[in-house]
């Protein structure tokens, strides 16, 4: 009895091995992992898309500036079509199950991004947490940008979008599911970082682009993403909030809380509330000691609530609506037909902002 | 004993909830759905209670036993035959769906007919085996998936890109009757208590039937969440273009710290577990009614021999299955599994409210004899 045991116990484990595929009978030596994909508008009418693709090369040093990846492009009729040409252009397996970033050029971005999204949602390789952005000029020239300080091949740009490294309250991270989400949602609208090349050494990603479902509709300033950023609750995953400059002051802000409600009737209006603990940063040298907090306080809170009314009328006068305020309206009212009633509604939609804010300290100087 | 009724109740919840019944519901998220979803509970504990205290009156005894006591034998044999039927059509269509899963996400080159194939072959051996055997499967294969299914509703519901309005919108819609295929769909996740009708026979003479009043209300939680999060993650509208919703969730979110970023993959590992358990609790089913309609057949749960029917039995539903899976494409799949949907519930009530009669009919049977 004890023999058949000992015996079955080692057939069943022998079994094991042979369910032991590997890379799904590709050795990972002979794959090539895509560490970024740009997809560009290239001009030309019969071969509209130009995708690029950044290769991880494997390198047996691992040292700052040492990456090295291997890029190519093609244009094509359709992004399917593309992937398979560029399998032809190289000598591995091409994978895109690593690739966590995803460009789109800003030329095609005004013109239609959709095909793009629904390809990506489609393919099942693509992971629905991969990032999304912008680039400018072209998606083709920040993939295929190398950076000095880079140590694994297309890691810096990964970086940027997840939340291990930098954290910035002015990147707008979005991700490929909530980009389908919002392109497919009704009183909900899409919203992309854009990528730009600094000093041609670095990226900067600190502005945002607010489509309609299909195209850039208006590109928001550093100041503007970032105070986005803080309206849109997008920065509470991190816990980094940024900071609000009103000259002389500048406060940095500690946790923002913004409730809302619209409320019906002749004219609707959104009621917002924006609650902040925040502390002082820059405060001029002649004020340093005396007692007038309320006085700075009540100077900050206006100003607060002047700049976010004027961005979420810049907003609306695009005609876009990333912050969801129809999907509120369709949850609180009954709305018979969405698309025909919205927009009329929108455009009359008042703004009433109340910012209350509250100091958790001055730093270290009194 | 109580335990392995709840297994039985809670595989099938588990494995539909993450594998079919979300399709159906959310294609009618603006009709019926949210109300078939309130709506289900109130049936399946209906149906639970007439189940479970009719199968009371009849210790030890399974879905086979109790009719021959009423009914000549061709009688029996022909329903026997049609529930076989209806369960190994519930169990290939969950295997290979499956197969399509494993192919698009894990493995995108393998072939697929090899992949239903293995799969096919694990879960037919493990049918075979003695139906308490297959109860302790049941109890190791549960227990090891609960915390990681556990694990990955919590992460999906405290995703960041949860939207709350989302599920505000739609659950304004309740007011919707329900259309028949959404509450088919969700009362099918009600269902487990049918495979008692088997393992009735494992469970102790004194046995009694505790707490089956919380069956439903758990299931219903998990109903609420493995419909609304999905919503809440992938919006009103685009929640009806995923295939498979929750693999699409489970992909949306992020372990950040794990050994694995992406969740979908610990998902799948526990989707594998739960559907290769639920096809072969199925097609156990099937092949211990089909061996009651053949002549010399021995009722043992405990045989420590698998007597050689059994694996023909075994054998045939794989070739069915496998030739029906030759032929249907996805598109057909859909559709098929809708109409076998909303069939088998009738099929079942019918079923219930009989087997509730007969065992009535047996009270008072008895009842007269003590009297007389």
């Amino acid at each position: 009895m004890r023999k058949i045991l000992l015996l079955s116990t080692l057939m069943i484990n022998l079994l094991y091995i042979l369910l032991l595929s590997g890379c799904g009978f590709k050795d990972i030596d002979k794959r090539f992992f895509v560490v970024g994909t740009g997809i560009d508008y290239s001009g030309d009418e019969k071969k509209p898309y130009r995708i690029t693709i950044k290769l991880a090369v494997p390198a047996v040093s691992i040292d700052p500036g040492n990456s090295k990846s291997q890029v190519e492009t093609i244009n094509s009729e359709t992004i399917a079509e593309g992937v398979r040409l560029l399998k032809a252009q190289v000598d591995k397996e091409i994978d895109f199950g690593h690739c966590n970033v995803y460009l789109i050029g800003e030329e095609m971005a005004n013109r239609n991004i959709q095909e793009v999204v629904y390809w990506m949602s489609r393919r099942r390789d693509i992971q629905n947490v991969a990032a999304l952005g912008i680039g400018t000029p072209t998606a083709e020239e920040i993939i295929s940008k190398q950076p000095t300080a880079e140590r694994f091949p297309g890691n810096s740009l990964n970086l940027f979008f997840s939340h291990d490294a930098t954290e910035s309250s002015f990147t707008y991270i979005e991700l490929v599911t909530d980009l389908f989400r919002r392109i497919n949602e009704k009183g909900l609208d899409p919203i992309l970082p854009i990528v730009e090349i600094q000093n041609d050494t670095t990226y900067v990603i600190n502005r945002i682009a607010l489509l309609n479902k299909e195209k850039i509709m208006l590109i928001l300033t550093p100041e503007e993403s970032q105070l986005f950023n803080q309206l849109s609750g997008q920065l509470k995953v991190t816990n980094v909030y940024g900071s609000f400059s009103c000259p002389p002051y500048v406060i940095a802000l500690n946790s923002i809380k913004t409730k809302y409600s619209i409320s019906n009737g002749e004219q609707p209006t959104v009621k917002m509330k924006i609650k902040q603990a925040v502390t002082l940063e820059e405060v001029p040298i002649s004020e340093t000691n005396k007692k007038n907090d309320k006085k700075i306080l009540t100077e900050l809170q206006d100003a607060y609530t002047e700049k976010s009314e004027q961005l979420f009328s810049k907003i609306q006068a695009a005609g876009i609506d990333p912050f969801g305020f129809g999907l509120r309206y369709r949850a609180t009212y009954d709305l018979n037909d969405f698309d025909e009633n919205w927009p009329s509604i929108y455009e009359k939609l008042k703004f009433e902002l109340d910012t209350s804010m509250k100091i958790r300290g001055s730093g270290l100087l009194r | 004993m109580n335990r392995y009724f709840f297994y039985n109740y809670f595989i099938v919840c588990f494995t539909n909830l993450m594998l079919l019944i979300p399709y159906y519901l959310t294609v009618d998220r603006y009709n019926g759905a949210v109300m078939s979803i309130i709506l289900s509970p109130i049936f399946g504990y209906l149906f639970l209670y007439m189940f479970t205290s009719s199968l009371s009156k009849f210790p030890g005894k399974g879905l086979p036993e109790i009719f021959a006591l009423f009914y000549p034998k061709w009688v029996v044999n022909i329903t026997m035959a049609y529930k076989a039927i209806l369960i190994g059509i519930a169990g290939a269509i969950v295997v290979s769906t499956y197969a399509v899963i494993i192919t698009s996400f894990l493995n995108p080159d393998a072939n697929e007919y090899i992949m239903l194939m293995l799969l096919m072959i694990i879960c037919a051996y493990a049918a075979t085996r003695s139906t308490v055997s297959i109860a302790f499967i049941l109890e190791i294969s549960l227990l090891l998936s609960i915390p990681v299914i556990a694990f990955v509703m919590y992460k999906t519901i405290k995703n960041p890109l949860m939207n709350w309005d989302a599920i505000h919108v739609i659950v304004n819609h309740i007011g919707h009757l329900p259309t028949l295929i959404s509450f088919a769909a969700a009362s099918f996740v009600f269902t487990g208590y049918l495979n008692m009708g088997l393992f009735n026979r494992i469970l102790p003479p004194n046995f009694k039937f505790r707490y089956i009043w919380s069956y439903p209300i758990i299931v219903f939680i998990i109903l609420l969440i493995s419909f609304f999060v999905p919503i809440g993650i992938h919006g009103t509208e685009t929640v009806a273009h995923y295939v498979f919703l929750w693999s699409a969730t489970a992909d949306s979110t992020r372990m950040m710290y794990g050994f694995i970023e992406r969740v979908l993959f610990v998902f799948l590992i526990v989707l594998i577990n739960l559907s290769l358990t639920f096809t072969m609790v199925g097609w156990h089913m099937v092949i211990e009614y089909i061996r009651t309609i053949i002549p010399n057949n021995v009722v043992n749960p405990n045989e420590t021999k698998t007597p050689l029917r059994s694996y023909i039995i075994a054998g045939c539903i794989m070739v069915v299955t496998f030739l029906a899976a030759l032929k249907i494409n996805d598109d057909i799949m859909v559709k098929f599994t809708a109409y076998f949907l909303i069939y088998r519930m009738f099929s079942e009530m019918i079923t219930t409210t009989w087997i509730f009669i007969l065992s009535r009919k047996k009270v008072r049977k008895y009842e007269k004899n003590t009297a007389s």
